[in-house]
């Protein structure tokens, strides 16, 4: 299962929960009652619900996507040049107006289970780095006009990744899209 | 003001709120039928209805959230009349500016018109001139608005005792209602968000009157406008709370709420935590400060503790047991703080960085701020329109209407908002006009937002209609 639906079954799970709760004192509104010792209940709440903050924090912070194969040497080093409305990929690094033309809509090929580096970069506004593999978002990093943003990432699969601009650039930010081939 | 004027001022901005909101929505609902490929839109209009769709939501519902404040602060102080009149020919202003820079001029960089994409989203050269003009005629109006409500509770409160740190010292007097508490705080966050809105203004003022001899540094423009958008959609959320705290309890037929020791260390936490948790904005940008992402995601994680601890648990405690006799008023009160506790939910999964990895910019964006705007902060504002209308016409509103609406908005509302976070699931992209060959599971997705939203519209339609049947005639009376 993909980390989308992982998180969309927590949240389907955790709603469900909470419209239980509401609905339970929904109903219970009919009737007369009162909550004893509401501050007691209160301060068990907080420190339950402290004790799960600290947790999920300790358990997921490590897995950012800054610390992606941190410690091991990247084997291919892929440059990603963004303007509007296209990409440029090379292995070289993209420095002017003529590299960008070279390189724009040429799909290269990178290794399967390998680090790959990739450091992109934008000629023009903000764009989305982003790599897709059978309409699964797998990756993405932002692209930043001034700015060098650096992605590692390992291909597990080999086949033809789509790589989409997921920040809205302009008026064909829709259709800014490029490939990698992964083999 | 006295208050016949303060209850007309109210009706006319209430008015104005609803009409704009129907026209916002129609807006929205263009833009998805034309992502479901129902109507042909090009994609200059798409984006320009994003760009206007986005800012007059915003704006709106901000705006409902001063009605609120404005008309409640009177059964406390005397609160000038003519911020009020200034703020509102601000909005009216501010608005026919903005939709003529966007559909005449066809300036289309989306609400949160990212630097330095206003220079390149333009439509006619003059676009995007009289885009800043017309933030800049909207902050101003809010800004004075804002700074003289602020003026005006320290006339009669210090410092210390607005932000209710005269209860944490053990001290009864003066009593400062909860309302007092949170409408301070929170105008304080807006004041600074303003200011943030401010810089920004100016920043590309400079760059655009220099001619090309001074740039803007990309990261510290984002920054800016992420702080400006996240805190102000907090704040306004915020103000309908205040609006809450003070009328719901009445509605529920208890004791009003008080500033007891742990609504004002909560709200004082949330003042701090609504500012520094726009960081989570930038977690996808790699340059920005590794602190600053973490700070994001640990920031993000404690904003709800005080929210849940104290109002939500309260609202429950209040509710429980009380043979409550349901208002449309007090429905929309009790499930807008439902909605708003699922969308924070929604939000916070997307907060974790390792999440956002792969959520960002997907339809799980504008799933989770919807359901705490469309279904959280507008359903406060309802609820209080819908008191305020009790109060004031003379006729109540019909059983079976409330029926009717209240069934439309829940149903349509959730929808709507299923297809987003099912988009987001799906790796759906946000903010395109059309879904190419690898998203293309979002066509379905957006015919199903489409019949849904059109439910909700309609609940909106006869809210509207209904409100403005009983109570025009107060304006003229």
């Amino acid at each position: 299962m993909t980390t989308q639906k992982e998180v969309f079954l927590v949240f389907m799970v955790m709603s469900l929960i909470i419209i239980c709760v509401f609905f339970l004192v929904f109903i219970s509104a009919n009737k007369s009652g009162a909550v004893e010792n509401v501050n007691r209940k209160r301060a068990i709440f907080f420190f339950i619900s402290l004790g799960t903050v600290i947790l999920i924090m300790g358990v997921t912070l490590p897995k950012s996507p800054y610390f992606l194969y941190a410690k091991s040497e990247p084997e291919e080093k892929v440059f990603v040049v963004a303007k509007q409305f296209a990409f440029a990929i090379s292995k070289f690094p993209i420095k002017t107006e003529d590299d960008f033309n070279m390189s724009a809509g040429v799909e290269i090929t990178v290794p399967v289970d390998k680090i790959i580096e990739f450091s992109v970069s934008s000629l023009d506004v903000n764009h989305g780095f982003s790599l897709y593999k059978e309409g699964v978002l797998q990756a993405q990093v932002q692209v930043m006009p001034g700015y060098m943003n650096r992605l590692r990432w390992k291909f597990e699969e080999s086949g033809t990744y789509d790589i989409l601009c997921l920040e809205y650039c302009g008026v064909a930010h829709s259709g800014m899209m490029a490939k990698i081939k992964v083999e | 003001m006295d208050i016949t004027t303060n209850k007309k001022t109210t009706l006319l901005w209430l008015i104005t709120v609803l009409v704009v909101f129907l026209v916002a929505i129609i807006f929205g609902l263009t833009m998805r039928m034309g992502q479901a490929e129902l109507v042909n839109l090009n994609p200059v209009n798409f984006y320009v209805l994003m760009t206007s769709h986005g800012l007059l939501m915003i704006g709106v519902w901000y705006v409902a959230g001063m009605a609120g404040i404005q008309y409640l602060m009177s059964r406390y102080l005397t609160v000038p009349r003519w911020s009020s009149v200034f703020a509102y020919v601000c909005t009216i202003l501010g608005i026919v500016v903005l939709l003529t820079a966007t559909f005449f001029a066809k300036f289309h960089a989306s609400w949160y018109f990212l630097y330095p994409l206003p220079f390149l989203a333009t439509g006619m050269e003059i676009g995007p001139l009289l885009f800043f003009i017309a933030l800049t005629i909207l902050g101003v109006g809010w800004l004075v608005w804002s700074v003289v409500l602020v003026a005006t509770i320290l006339k009669k409160y210090t410092i210390v005792q607005a932000l209710g740190w005269h209860h944490l010292a053990g001290k009864t007097e003066p009593a400062v209602s909860p309302f007092i508490l949170i409408s301070f705080v929170s105008i304080i966050g807006v004041i600074c968000c303003l200011l943030a809105a401010v810089v920004l203004l100016v920043l590309y003022y400079i760059e655009m009157f220099s001619k090309g001899a001074f740039t803007n540094d990309p990261l510290l423009m984002k920054n800016l406008t992420f702080f400006f958008g996240h805190t102000i959609a907090n704040e306004m959320l915020y103000m309908g709370l205040a609006v809450l705290y003070e009328l719901f309890p009445g509605m529920v037929g208890k004791p009003a709420y008080k500033s007891t020791w742990y609504v004002v260390l909560a709200w004082n936490a949330t003042l701090l935590i609504v500012l520094f948790a726009y960081f989570h904005h930038l977690y996808m940008d790699f340059a920005q400060p590794l602190a600053l992402q973490y700070a994001g995601q640990i920031i993000t994680w404690l904003a709800p503790l005080p929210s849940v601890c104290v109002t939500i648990f309260s609202v429950l405690v209040t509710l429980y047991g009380s043979k409550m006799k349901w208002s449309l008023a007090s429905l929309l009160y009790f499930f807008g703080v439902m909605f708003w506790v699922i969308g924070g939910m929604g939000a916070l999964l997307d907060a974790v960085i390792a999440n956002n990895f792969v959520l960002h910019n997907t339809q799980w964006v504008p799933a989770h701020f919807h359901t705490y705007n469309l279904l959280g902060n507008v359903f406060f504002s309802l609820a209080f329109a819908s008191w305020f209308a009790d109060e004031i016409a003379p006729e109540k509103i019909k059983p079976g209407t409330v029926k009717i609406i209240f069934s439309l908005l829940v149903i349509g509302g959730v929808g709507f908002l299923l297809a987003f976070y099912l988009g987001g699931a799906l790796s759906v992209p946000r903010k395109v006009n059309m879904y190419n060959e690898v998203v293309s599971k979002g066509i379905s997705l957006a015919q199903m937002a489409v019949a849904f939203a059109s439910l909700y519209f309609l609940g909106m339609i006869i809210y509207t209609f209904d409100f403005i049947k009983r109570c025009v005639g107060q304006l003229f009376s």
